[in-house]
């Protein structure tokens, strides 16, 4: 029930990371994993598309936090995009806002990181 | 031997038995007289005399031991003592008394001599008989104790009938009952059970005995014969103990002739019963190791010991198979050795036999050339024995056995080995199990341990006064939580009220939660206002947290006197305000959410920079509510979540209520909907009611 995938693609000088089903303490390794291969490769532009995750709890958004530093102390950013009502509502509570770069549409994310 | 009343009497009856007849025969050869049915009579009164010593002496069969070379050393010294009274007689009465080619003493003297010699005889026949009737009697069959019976019957038959010496008919009805007794005695063969049951070392010293006795029983025959003078001598005073003494060291040089040549042929042999006797020995061991199981270490080392000792195998092994997840294959360790190390077998990759093993429950090497095929090339073992341990049908291990010599591995062995893997497999499961369960139950204690500690971190009890009330509730979803709730009074009139939550969940939320708790507690008795502690509490919360923990707080600090609030909020769920419009006494509920980032997230300049404060003047009536999600994400037995909504319209419902009613109706209504389910998280509420 409570399953959790992610889906990474190339977009231009970004990478694409398409998040589904529920980030929680059980499926948060499976992005951090994600996440340090993305490092690992010297990707540093990450646009994390929301739109078909369901959940996500305090364990999942540590993840962004962990990840945070390095990527922009490489010149990247990691942009947030496509979330649903009820997940924007948790990123909003805890301030991500003023953490984060948080977009409608991920179009308009990649078109930030093209247009550096 | 015991010296009863009883043994006494009957010493003493054969006693005066003896005395009589040496009167009468002192008459008897005075005056010379021969009579056959005065001889016939004085035969009998010599068999009462006899029966008399026998009975005596019935007690000397000691029976003290089962232990056939410890009754062949008795039989040796018995032996070599009537052998020596016949050689001594022999020499004593030799060329007297003789006349016309019987032994007749011809004076007192001699008489004595016979006596006494026809006694002592007598007395080590019988000694001699009980002794050896223990040996027959080691390991008995119904079968071997009668036909031993119908043995002393016949010779007791042969003996009595010696009594009429002179009737052909009779003396033929002796014979036969002699050559009867004769054949029963060579029967004897065919049981000697103690022979086989001897170890190696013991059998060699079973032949040596035997062959004394061969010689000492084959010389007493031979000498007690009619034409010797031993016999005489003995033929004279008793025919029938004559006839009787004939018949058992005839009998004692057969058995111990035939002894001596079974326990030859039992001698290749010995060694597969020394061998049986150390599997059974082993397999007594193995059930205390078995019986024995609070210790995986000791069972290990038991089971390679056991078949190191049983098969002789110079290096016994076992490995234990630890489950890999989904992308780590299977883990094989070697957990005990014997005559081998970890060391040693580190050099070699058993993966091939495993395989093997897994397939056909066996792997047998016989020779060098066919380790090269299970990829052990150099191994310095030329046979290797290889079965699994399957417990409770699945396979938790290998048991090894090496040798250094080729086909060292027999079927019997191999079987045997197996045996002793299938039930070692058994205990070292056991074994493996309790201390899990051991180590699950010291677990469960430390958790117990830590909830306690942590309900000692949260408030017995929160301030209230004749301006306000206050109540809370706080439970951890597991047994440790990371939620927390707090209250300190900073002076007189203010009172600091503070609801966080840690990210994460279980232990390492809680031991967050007790750092906060000393970080509010410091920070809140400064008397600095609730955004300067805020600032505060990121500096100290952000120096610490590991980058993906944060916290979330929302404190809020009310004046007693005057009923003014602040507020405000590092990412925590906001609180909820319910109060009556003053006009149409409706209840509205605002939310209190104050801007704030989580503790932890960011760097304190820019912290303060996204920190709002939101004051509120409470009125009478006014409820306050600060809470953690947990109640929010509480869920139904269908999967549906209770929600702000709900949450937010039953507060409404409840507010006209004091504190602890409203505390009263939260629990009631998430136990109504939650209908059992677990919650999933920490839940905690606190209420504020201004009066």
């Amino acid at each position: 029930m409570n399953e959790f995938k992610v889906l990474t693609r190339e977009s231009g000088n970004a990478v694409v990371m398409e998040l589904q089903g529920f980030l929680d303490a059980h499926t948060a390794p499976d992005l951090e994993k994600t996440f340090s291969e993305l490092m690992s490769k010297g990707k540093y532009n990450i646009v994390v598309n929301f739109d078909a995750l369901n959940y996500i709890s305090s364990a999942g958004l540590g993840v962004f936090m962990a990840y945070i530093d390095e990527v922009r102390n490489n010149h990247g950013d990691i942009k947030l995009a496509n979330m649903q009502q009820k997940v924007f509502n948790v990123f909003d509570l805890l301030g991500f806002p003023y953490l984060y770069e948080i977009y409608k549409d991920q179009e308009e994310a990649l078109k930030k990181f093209n247009s550096r | 031997m015991r010296i009863s009343l009883r043994n006494s009497l009957y010493f003493v009856a054969a006693g005066s038995i003896a005395a009589a007849l040496l009167v009468f025969d002192w008459i008897r050869i005075s005056i010379g007289l021969e009579d056959p049915v005065l001889n016939s009579i004085r035969s009998l009164f010599t068999i009462g005399s006899f029966f008399f010593l026998y009975a005596a002496l019935r007690n000397f069969r000691t029976k003290t031991s089962a232990k056939p070379l410890e009754i062949l050393r008795k039989l040796v010294g018995y032996g070599f003592f009537s052998a020596a009274i016949i050689s001594a007689w022999g020499i004593l009465l030799e060329g007297k008394g003789t006349s016309a080619g019987k032994f007749v003493p011809s004076n007192v003297m001699q008489l004595i001599a016979t006596t006494a010699f026809a006694y002592g005889i007598g007395a080590f026949v019988f000694i001699l008989l009980m002794t050896v009737s223990d040996i027959i009697y080691i390991k008995p069959e119904r079968k071997v104790r009668r036909r031993f019976e119908v043995f002393l019957g016949f010779t007791v038959a042969a003996s009595l009938l010696s009594v009429f010496g002179g009737s052909p008919f009779l003396s033929t009805i002796r014979e036969i009952a002699f050559v009867v007794a004769v054949f029963i005695a060579v029967l004897h063969i065919v049981s000697m059970n103690w022979i086989v049951f001897l170890t190696r070392k013991d059998k060699y010293k079973s032949l040596v005995h035997s062959l004394v006795l061969i010689v000492l029983f084959g010389y007493s025959y031979a000498s007690i014969g009619p034409a010797n003078l031993a016999g005489g001598v003995l033929g004279f005073y008793s025919p029938p103990m004559s006839e009787f003494a004939k018949i058992v060291f005839l009998f004692l040089t057969i058995y111990f002739s035939f002894a001596f040549i079974i326990t030859i042929f039992h001698i290749p042999t010995s060694g597969v019963f020394e061998k049986k006797k150390r599997e059974l020995d082993s397999y007594q061991n193995l059930s205390k190791v078995i019986t024995n199981v609070m210790d995986t270490t000791e069972v290990l080392n038991n089971t390679v010991a056991v078949v190191g000792a049983v098969t002789q195998a110079n290096k016994v092994w076992i490995e234990l198979r630890y489950e890999g997840d989904g992308s780590s294959p299977d883990e094989y360790r070697i957990s005990a050795t014997h005559r081998t190390s970890q060391y040693e077998l580190s050099a070699f990759d058993f993966d091939e036999v495993r395989k093997e093993v897994r397939v056909n429950k066996r792997v047998i090497i016989h020779d060098i050339e066919e380790f090269g095929k299970f990829g052990l090339k150099n191994f310095p073992s030329r046979s290797l024995l290889a079965v699994p341990l399957i417990a409770h049908e699945e396979f938790i291990g290998m048991l090894y056995a090496a040798h250094e010599m080729p086909y060292a591995f027999d079927e019997e062995e191999i079987s045997t080995v197996s045996a002793f893997a299938d039930t070692a497999a058994v205990a070292i499961q056991n074994s493996l199990l309790f201390s899990k369960s051991l180590e699950n139950e010291r677990l469960q204690h430390e958790l117990r341990i830590a909830h306690e500690m942590q309900l000692k971190l949260l408030p017995t009890s929160l301030p209230s006064s004749d301006k306000f009330e206050t109540d809370f509730l706080s439970f951890p979803a597991f047994e440790v939580g990371g939620d927390y709730i707090d209250c300190s009074q900073i002076d007189p009139s203010r009172y600091a009220f503070v609801v966080g939550d840690v990210s994460g969940k279980g232990t390492s939320a809680a031991f967050y939660m007790a750092y906060m708790k000393g970080v509010f507690q410091s920070l809140s008795a400064s008397g600095k206002s609730p955004s300067e502690f805020m600032m505060a509490a990121n500096e100290a919360v952000g120096n610490t947290l590991q980058k993906n923990f944060f916290i979330t707080l929302i404190y809020a600090m009310l004046n007693g006197e005057t009923g003014e609030l602040s507020v405000v909020r590092a990412g925590h769920t906001p609180g909820v305000l319910i109060s009556l419009n003053g006009e149409s006494g409706e209840k509205i509920c605002r939310l209190i959410r104050p801007t704030g980032v989580g503790l932890g997230l960011e760097p304190s300049a820019d912290f303060g920079r996204h920190l709002g404060e939101e004051k509120y003047e409470l009125k009478a009536g006014d409820t306050i509510v600060l809470y953690t999600d947990g109640i929010t994400d509480q869920r139904d037995p269908a999967g549906k979540e209770f929600g702000e909504e709900r949450f937010y319209a039953l507060l409404k419902e409840l507010s006209a209520g004091s504190a602890t009613e409203i505390k009263g109706g939260i629990i009631r209504a998430l136990a109504e909907f939650s209908q059992g389910t677990d919650a999933v998280d920490d839940t905690t509420v606190l209420i504020l009611k201004w009066r």
